[in-house]
């Protein structure tokens, strides 16, 4: 049991420490043991974890809710654009087009605008931010949070 | 422990055979309840990790035959009984009876101080050394088995071991004076 490089006093309190009394384990303990482990083998399988109220009713909301949304989204013949591959006719139509615009572009340049032409015709419509002429939405003011009684209105 | 001979008797306790765990209560409740001794360092603590132990064995029988050695596993969950316990502790504050009982039992009053003495040092290590000389000391395991049970290397184990015997003799030391 003794590590060969413990020094000598450590391997003697490794000695002494085996050779403490110890407690055996008592007829009792193995009574209790074996009585536990037939309670256990002699109980039915628990039964399969049910819902709980709360659970059916988050687990029923959710989903309705994409159902919801599914028949929405099928209702306003929404294209979804799963499967849409690379349209070549647009891309070849789209470099002819810069091809003629830009004649002094290399044809490399020329595919890879008509690309990023095609792709970005393809990307969903934006809400469009209504604007006065020479002003962008970031430079205009930010109308006051609050109005406090008395004070001149600030114009937006 | 070659895995070859606990396989039958891993086989009669993932079948669910009672004759099977008394089996394997007969060859190892000893050294369980002695490395439990060491880690709680209280007789009652000791016997009901020990049961946990065994009970945990029983319900766990359907994963069994996975299980690569039987005493690994044993041991892997005593540990687990007394992590379990000395964070109760923690929460509670309340300290182990550090083997009054046994103490008290010893029938020679000089060698059952000296008993005691080590016990209340053993008992004064930290919970991560007291574990390494309980599974080696109380429960005979070698370090690549005490390594194994708590998922560290063998030099981890071993230098664990050495600076609780460092430890240890510095408390006895400084008790003596």
């Amino acid at each position: 049991m003794t590590q060969p490089d413990l020094p000598d006093d450590l391997a003697a309190l490794e000695r002494e420490l085996a050779a403490r009394p110890r407690p055996a384990p008592s007829e009792g303990l193995r009574e209790r043991v074996l009585a536990a482990a037939r309670r256990e083998l002699s109980a039915p399988p628990a039964p399969g974890r049910r819902l709980g109220a709360w659970e059916f009713a988050l687990a029923a909301a959710a989903a309705f809710i994409l159902l919801l949304n599914l028949s929405i989204s099928a209702a306003n013949d929404m294209n979804w654009r799963l499967c849409g591959g690379l349209d070549r006719e647009a891309v070849a139509s789209a470099a002819e087009e810069i091809g003629r615009l830009a004649p002094d572009l290399p044809p490399q340049e020329i595919r890879r605008e008509a690309l990023i032409l095609v792709a970005a015709s393809r990307l969903p419509m934006l809400p469009q931010v209504k604007m006065r002429p020479g002003e962008a939405p970031w430079t205009r003011p930010a109308a006051p949070m609050f109005q406090l009684p008395g004070a001149p209105r600030s114009r937006p | 422990m070659p895995r070859g001979s606990d396989e039958p008797l891993v086989a009669g306790l993932a079948a669910g055979r009672e004759e099977a765990l008394a089996a394997a209560y007969a060859r190892f409740a000893r050294r369980l309840l002695a490395a439990a001794w060491g880690m709680l360092g209280s007789r009652e603590e000791a016997e009901d990790a020990v049961q946990e132990v065994f009970l945990n064995l029983v319900r766990s029988r359907a994963t069994l035959e996975h299980v690569g050695s039987l005493q690994g596993y044993l041991f892997t969950a005593l540990r687990h009984a007394a992590v379990r316990r000395w964070s109760r502790r923690a929460r509670d504050r309340a300290p182990a009876d550090l083997g009054a009982a046994e103490r008290a039992a010893a029938p020679d009053a000089a060698p059952a101080e000296r008993a005691g003495r080590l016990e209340r040092a053993l008992q004064a290590l930290p919970p991560e050394q007291r574990e390494v000389v309980a599974l080696k000391i109380d429960g005979g395991l070698t370090f690549a088995e005490i390594a194994a049970v708590l998922g560290t290397s063998i030099n981890t184990a071993a230098s664990r071991y050495r600076y609780a015997l460092e430890k240890l003799r510095e408390r006895l030391k400084e008790e003596r004076t």
